[in-house]
């Protein structure tokens, strides 16, 4: 049975902080990154070159090219969880 | 000649502007600067927060029909904003959405306005007239003010256009994916169009797939305004681009083999250009043809007690080049690099001495440096730093230092350390700070190897 991890991760969320503590070089578990806090701003500090980072990384892994006019973009990257939801909706691999 | 007009060419019907899928005639724009120009507050200073490029457009127009100047701030955050107003009190707002300053007078630009006034003559400015001050953030975020006389403004745009290979007589989209308040953002997708008669795109595509789809968009021939950190964006998608006649880059320096691939996948000239702060655009290059800058014409070289400065005819004084250059003519030259302790990290440029300073400032904090890392081509680098804190935790002085120093400057990661491989001098050497990075990059690996080992 798989298990949900010390920050109440799911684990296709643990897989997406993974792939965000890589690509980014952040300083932080991934296992320990709150599923529902912000992504950019206070949270973990990204900016705007990062979020270009990730949309790349995504593309890469996932086959899904992310779109600013997506009435849906606010809360994409509002928190790892609604990162990881959208992914999912969209992922063509 | 005392003044230069607002718009270069003036034709009433022609296109100025793509705004929220519509076009905006020459007579539409002044009809809006007239209207917007008669409700700006008596005062001398405006800080233009509008989002939308043509909302910009129109609050800096009024401004300048009012004699007011423009103030750019570097970034919208609280701390920057209050030290900004702290210097320039007699100011106010423009928004053109829900962006507000605490305690400041603001106006919100509506133009939904239908206006059956005669359309207003082209605006002609005075060229000694600041119409912006320009901010940047350095190191530690203390905005550096740089005035932009009108006529300066004008005379860059009209230059650096003449190294754009565009002769169509067919109407030109010029699309940017940079914000319109910083100097190369206003200088290429505001002021170039307004003074060659080209169209403003009013939205900033971001990701790849809005640059594709904006694109597509726009009629033929269209100029893409951007940075190497985009660019290298829509080059790493397999997503197919339109033409785009050619493609502006500035920001951080463009590899030449990026160069070549985005000429492939725009079927695009790419030409670079180099500027700074103090003197917005002064050359431009075509990276796969060259490697040597070429200035704007007019321009020239002069030496300066710290190596070069530019001599323009629109600034009483040379302006010192901040980068370390060579010259083989007063028109040319090429860059040698930064001083070794200057930093450019997607455009935003900074020192490592000055980091260091904030650094050892925080209470807790021992001895400790930034270092930049052998910068890679196909992602941005970011700092390092180390860190000697016996009581402190990494997360508490990476906290500390969000405070202390603008957020692209941010050490990833940062690494707390028991001492600084220092020689007997005190100085770090280079090889031992690279060895010192790999001890703790083996460190972490092996870390989160156990993490996973013990699942």
């Amino acid at each position: 049975m798989e298990e949900w991890s010390l920050s109440n991760q799911a684990p296709f969320e643990t897989e997406i902080a993974q792939l965000l503590v890589t690509t980014l070089n952040l300083k932080v578990e991934p296992a320990k990154i709150p599923p529902l806090d912000p992504l950019f701003g206070e949270g973990l500090g990204l900016d705007s070159i990062d979020a270009l980072e990730i949309a790349l990384v995504i593309h890469q892994n996932y086959g899904y090219k992310l779109r600013s006019d997506d009435p849906d973009n606010t809360t994409i990257f509002s928190s790892l969880r609604s990162l990881c939801e959208a992914i999912q909706k969209n992922r063509t691999k | 000649m005392t003044h230069s007009p607002f718009l270069g060419p003036y034709k009433p019907d022609s296109i100025v502007a793509w705004h929220q899928g519509k076009t905006i005639s020459t007579q539409k724009l002044l009809t809006h600067v007239r209207t917007i120009r008669d409700q700006l507050p008596h005062k001398p200073y405006v800080i233009n927060l509008c989002q939308d490029r043509y909302s910009f457009l129109v609050g800096f127009a009024a401004a300048l029909c009012r004699n007011q100047t423009t103030l750019l701030p570097p970034n919208r955050s609280p701390d920057i904003l209050q030290q900004l107003l702290s210097q320039y009190s007699d100011c106010y707002y423009l928004t053109d959405g829900h962006e507000r300053i605490e305690g400041v007078e603001g106006l919100t630009l509506d133009l939904d306005i239908n206006s059956d006034q005669a359309p207003m003559a082209n605006p002609q400015f005075s060229n000694t007239h600041i119409a912006a001050i320009a901010f940047t953030s350095g190191t530690t975020g203390t905005p550096r003010p740089s005035q932009k006389s009108w006529g300066s403004m004008v005379q860059i745009a009209k230059k650096t256009a003449e190294r754009l290979p565009i002769s169509a007589k067919s109407p030109v989209t010029v699309v940017a994916t940079v914000p319109h308040q910083h100097m190369y953002g206003l200088e290429t997708s505001i002021m170039l169009p307004l003074q060659k008669g080209w169209c403003v795109y009013s939205e900033r595509p971001f990701f790849p797939e809005d640059i594709v789809s904006v694109l597509h968009a726009q009629c033929s021939p269209r100029i893409l305004v951007s940075t190497p950190i985009h660019l290298r964006s829509c080059v790493m998608t397999e997503s197919k681009f339109p033409e785009v006649a050619c493609t502006l880059s500035a920001t951080a320096p463009l590899p030449q083999q990026l160069a070549k691939q985005v000429e492939t996948l725009f079927r695009t000239t790419m030409i670079e250009i180099y500027g700074f702060a103090e003197a917005g655009t002064i050359a431009t290059r075509r990276p796969v043809q060259e490697d040597s800058w070429t200035l704007l014409p007019e321009l020239t070289l002069v030496s300066h007690t710290e190596g070069y400065a530019v001599s323009t005819p629109y600034f009483s004084n040379p302006v010192p080049i901040p980068d370390t250059i060579q010259s083989a003519n007063p028109q040319q030259f090429s860059l040698e690099g930064r001083p070794s302790h200057l930093i450019n990290i997607g455009g935003h440029r900074g020192s490592l001495d000055e980091l260091n300073v904030q650094l050892l400032s925080i209470e807790g904090v021992v001895d400790g440096t930034f270092y930049m890392p052998e910068e890679k081509e196909e992602s941005v680098t970011r700092l390092i730093a180390f860190v000697v804190a016996p009581e402190k935790t990494s997360e508490a002085i990476f906290a500390a230092l969000r405070h202390k120093i603008s957020r692209v400057f941010l050490p990833r990661p940062l690494y707390l350390v028991k001492a600084l491989p220092r020689n007997p001098t005190g100085k770090l050497m280079q090889e031992d700070i690279e060895t010192l990075l790999r001890t703790q990059h083996d460190l972490a690996t092996t870390r989160d190897r156990r993490l996973v080992d013990d699942g």
